[in-house]
């Protein structure tokens, strides 16, 4: 029941959270440094939290939305990442599947992308006094309805893909999951060589 | 008319709301200047028409796009002076888009966003391997939005609109002669001191097993040797396979 509970703020806090990659801002509100202490915070576990936004930090440190290209989405996988290593104990299996939700959610974010342009005819075809009332109802529009899918993309994929980490975890030998604390420390590496060869590019 | 420049600024931070592949930025756009164009028609009729006409194409960086914002409104004002043409006002915007997003694009999303992260990160990983088990983090978090968001978001939504509106397109003229481009080039350079720093002194946080040290440098460098050959997502997934096997036989 608890646990239930936990996944659905979450997933409410989540949905907040992604207003800030495109609907309002874009404060950076929605990094997951910023977002790792958020969750860690709020599941009671900030040491971890920070460490997973730390990871994600590095490891995503270059996608960045140039031109019409949609990141690979570095909130969701960290988000899950924390909420799944709360519910499973493993910290990673976690960061895997972590990973590749943020390219799961890419896909998500793309679709919704070309949902919006069906809209758009809604003005096109609107009579002149409604005009404006109706774009100001798109903005409406596309505030609930980024905050909705992404809830329920959480929802959906904390109850299947979390029980799946939950079980994988079972499996796992207890050594693996518990005595790999050495490779997180290495972690940071791969980000930190990525992003010098960012910086170095022309 | 100040009022309407800060509602077309608080606007404006919805711009990319309703982004969609077939105009992608333009339920934003027009969502943003129409309090600038209720103020310049009081006519119904007219006043949508226009909203209408700035319903079409529009793509560019969000921060800059107050750049085009504060243009447009300009060009608006001249447009009922009969200065300049219907055209060249939408033509003008369009047009702009596309060089304001490059400097975006290069000035904040790969250079300063990146320098920010880069910032806060160190900020934690100076503190040694256990960093996350030591730290009260909210100061580092709350800098890391401080710095972002008040030397680089806000001002340039903000002066981008009034300087906009108030030089014209001359200033894309001024822009280029400030030179973003030397901007680039000290914030990576800065970037790149600072993860070498950071790097050293974290890698003397595990100094406890040589293994590692070696291992962290290692992966440094295969990392940045694979990023420039592949994907930044295959080298993350390559390199963290190639550690755990590695861990994995050393437990066992």
């Amino acid at each position: 029941m608890f646990v239930s509970f936990k996944i659905l703020v979450s997933s409410l806090l989540a949905g907040l959270i992604h207003l800030d990659i495109l609907v309002f801002g874009q404060f950076m509100i929605s990094r997951p440094i910023v977002v790792g202490g958020i969750f860690g915070y709020f599941l009671g576990i900030p040491q971890y939290g920070l460490l997973i936004g730390v990871l994600f930090e590095l490891l995503y440190i270059i996608e960045i939305p140039v031109g019409i290209k949609v990141p690979v989405d570095a909130t969701s996988s960290t988000v899950f990442s924390i909420v799944g290593f709360e519910i499973s104990g493993c910290l990673i299996l976690s960061l895997i599947f972590g990973f590749f939700i943020g390219f799961l959610y890419k896909y998500v974010d793309m679709l919704t992308r070309s949902l919006n342009s069906v809209v758009l005819s809604w003005v096109d075809t609107a009579k002149n006094e409604v005009v404006i009332k109706r774009i100001n109802l798109l903005i409406f529009y596309g505030i609930i309805f980024t905050y909705l899918r992404t809830v329920l993309f959480y929802l959906i994929s904390f109850s299947s893909l979390g029980y799946l980490l939950c079980v994988l975890c079972k499996f796992l030998p207890s050594r693996i999951i518990f005595d790999v604390h050495s490779l997180i420390s290495i972690l940071p590496a791969l980000g930190i060589g990525i992003c010098i060869n960012h910086f170095l590019e022309k | 008319m100040k009022s309407s420049i800060f509602c077309v600024f608080i606007r404006s931070l919805f711009l990319e709301c309703v982004w969609n592949y077939e105009r992608m930025q333009n339920v934003g756009f027009a969502f943003s200047i129409i309090p600038f164009l209720k103020r310049l028609y009081k006519d119904k009729e007219k006043l949508a028409k226009k909203v209408k006409l700035h319903f079409g194409f529009f793509n560019t960086h969000p921060y800059f796009a107050s750049i085009i914002l504060g243009i447009t409104m300009k060009m608006e004002e001249k447009y009922l002076k009969g200065e300049v043409s219907q055209d060249e006002v939408i033509r003008n915007k369009t047009m702009l888009a596309g060089p304001v997003a490059a400097i975006g694009d290069r000035l904040i999303w790969s250079s300063w966003r990146v320098f920010c992260s880069v910032l806060v990160c160190s900020y934690f990983l100076l503190h040694g391997k256990n960093f996350y088990n030591e730290l009260n983090i909210l100061p580092g978090l709350i800098g890391f939005l401080l710095i972002y968001n008040l030397i680089g978001h806000i001002p340039i939504r903000i002066v981008g609109l009034y300087l906009g509106y108030h030089y014209s397109y001359q200033i894309i003229e001024k822009i280029a002669k400030f030179g973003p481009q030397k901007v680039v080039k000290l914030i990576r350079s800065l970037g790149i001191i600072i993860l070498l720093i950071v790097s050293f002194v974290y890698s003397l946080s595990l100094l406890d097993i040589k293994r590692d040290v070696i291992l962290f440098w290692f992966n440094i460098f295969l990392s940045m040797l694979l990023s420039r050959k592949i994907n930044w997502s295959l080298v993350v997934v390559f390199l963290f396979l190639v550690n755990f096997l590695f861990y994995w036989l050393v437990i066992k």
